[in-house]
């Protein structure tokens, strides 16, 4: 198995017992050394560090044979210790099995035998341990390689999506709290010849293609929107450019985009799939916005139909994603809808209604976000 | 999660129980592309024990419906739940995918009586 000769250190104040393993060791191909005491043996090693194995004798003058193994082990020594004990010494073998030595043989008839199965067992042993050893560091290595990556991606999602949202006669909330794995969820607004666009989209999955989609689809929906057309349109187009992208991989993402025009002073709003939206207050309560299509990604030639609700000053659109209704509780329990739309209060400023419900679904879950959490809410002021 | 499948000739059944969540949609994946390689055509998905789906759950019942479909073959979903039918409503699956209540149904649908 060793393809250079194991070198093995004999350590017993009987020479007879040294010349006999030294001889059977060297016949069965290991370079031997010997020492004649403890003392002896520890500076062999200290100054030669290149044993594979070490067997010694317990009952020694001087440094008996347990010192020796608790000063080599203290030293930083790994190399497989073999203990040789007498009939009656039992009790001594295994105070040493505990401050390190690797087995223990007995000083019977059969020693020529018994030495070489254990020195080969010993000896096997530390090659799986160092291979052990190897690979778990090497694991330990690209999990953290793996780790910085994924925090770095995390940094790029978090920076492509909007900060400032000011948009003349609104206000604006909004949350962004992904889970520890890589997120799928994204929103953003601009605003555009007095129009102003604002979207919510949750790719499926949790994987790196599924951040790519979002990066991927965030671009493409800001570019479209900052061109021509209106909602329905928009997106129909990145429709087809994203399932183009996706193809047959069965990717998809839900999304809600939404223009308010203010010379109309309505809302026109395209769910694709998306979970139920909330127009909030002032004075008709809390309506339900509901999908006028499917998600996309799935078929190019699908289409998209529109709510064209009036925007009234003092009510709030409200967007999020289903990382928030979706949570559970330690019960098992989903937050719902039910208990997000008690806590949808027309009359709070935005930012105070997304801290409101986030700390609520905290309470709820027990912060423990198994799915990114995103909310965006849009109040008219005026 | 757990899977259990089927086959005969070109037709398999797979029965599901449990949530059909992310790792576990995986395992679903795997034994979908194991049973293209061994030319399948035709799958019956017995959901009547699925209790949950996520998006990773749809996004497998999307890729093995249009692998399928570009192999001329076909996927039919027997029997969701509720929890399971309101996500294939929100995310329009349902005008997509394949759904039958009974299995008289489904196997009808996969005999070719397409309507």
């Amino acid at each position: 198995m060793q393809s250079e000769q194991t070198k093995v250190l004999v350590v017993d104040d009987d020479s007879f017992i040294r010349d006999v393993l030294a001889t059977i060791l060297g016949e069965n191909g290991y370079l031997v050394e010997t020492a004649d005491s403890g003392e002896n043996a520890f500076a062999q090693w200290s100054s030669n560090g290149s044993f594979g194995l070490i067997i010694s004798d317990m009952n020694m003058p001087g440094m008996s044979g347990v010192e020796l193994i608790t000063r080599l082990r203290q030293a930083g020594c790994d190399v497989p210790i073999i203990i040789l004990t007498a009939n009656n010494e039992i009790a001594v073998a295994l105070d040493a099995l505990k401050r390190g030595a690797n087995d223990y043989l007995l000083k019977d008839e059969n020693i020529q035998e018994t030495v070489c199965i254990s020195a080969s067992n010993a000896l096997e042993k530390q090659v799986l341990k160092k291979q052990n050893q190897k690979l778990l560091h090497d694991l330990e290595v690209e999990n953290e390689r793996l780790e910085r990556e994924k925090a770095l991606a995390q940094n790029v999602q978090r920076n492509i999506l909007p900060t400032e949202l000011r948009f003349d006669g609104l206000e604006v909330g909004s949350l962004y709290v992904p889970s520890d794995k890589i997120g799928g969820d994204f929103f953003d607004a601009w605003e555009k010849d007095g129009q102003v666009h604002c979207l919510i989209g949750d790719v499926s999955g949790h994987s790196t293609s599924s951040a790519l989609l979002m990066a991927v689809s965030k671009g493409i929906l800001r570019s479209l929107g900052l061109s021509a057309g209106g909602p329905v349109e928009i997106v129909q187009t990145a429709n087809r450019m994203i399932c183009d992208i996706v193809r047959d991989s069965g990717m998809f993402l839900s999304l809600l985009y939404g223009v308010f025009d203010r010379s109309r002073g309505e809302l026109q709003l395209v769910s694709a799939g998306h979970n139920p939206a909330y127009l909030v207050g002032p004075t008709r309560g809390t309506l339900t916005i509901n999908p006028t299509g499917g998600v996309l990604g799935w078929d190019a030639a699908d289409t998209w139909t529109m709510h064209r609700i009036p925007f009234e000053a003092g009510a709030s659109l409200v967007l999020y994603t289903d990382g928030l209704t979706e949570s559970r509780n330690s019960a098992g329990e989903e937050f719902g809808t039910e208990r997000l739309c008690s806590l949808l209060v027309d009359s709070a400023p935005p930012q105070k209604m997304v801290e409101t419900v986030y700390r609520a679904v905290s309470e709820f879950n027990g912060s423990a976000f198994s799915d990114d959490l995103t909310m965006f809410i849009m109040k008219r002021l005026r | 999660m757990d899977i259990q499948t089927n086959v005969d000739g070109d037709t398999a059944e797979i029965t599901l129980s449990g949530d059909l969540v992310a790792s576990v949609a995986d395992e679903l994946r795997q034994q979908a592309i194991r049973l293209l390689e061994e030319k399948v055509t035709r799958v019956l998905l017995n959901m009547r024990c699925v209790d949950f789906i996520d998006s990773s759950g749809l996004n497998v019942c999307f890729e093995t419906h249009k692998q399928l479909r570009e192999r001329s073959g076909v996927i039919v979903f027997l029997a969701p739940t509720r929890a399971v039918s309101r996500i294939f409503k929100l995310t329009g699956a349902s005008q997509k995918l394949k759904i039958a209540a009974t299995r008289d149904e489904a196997i009808s649908y996969m005999k070719g009586d397409r309507n």
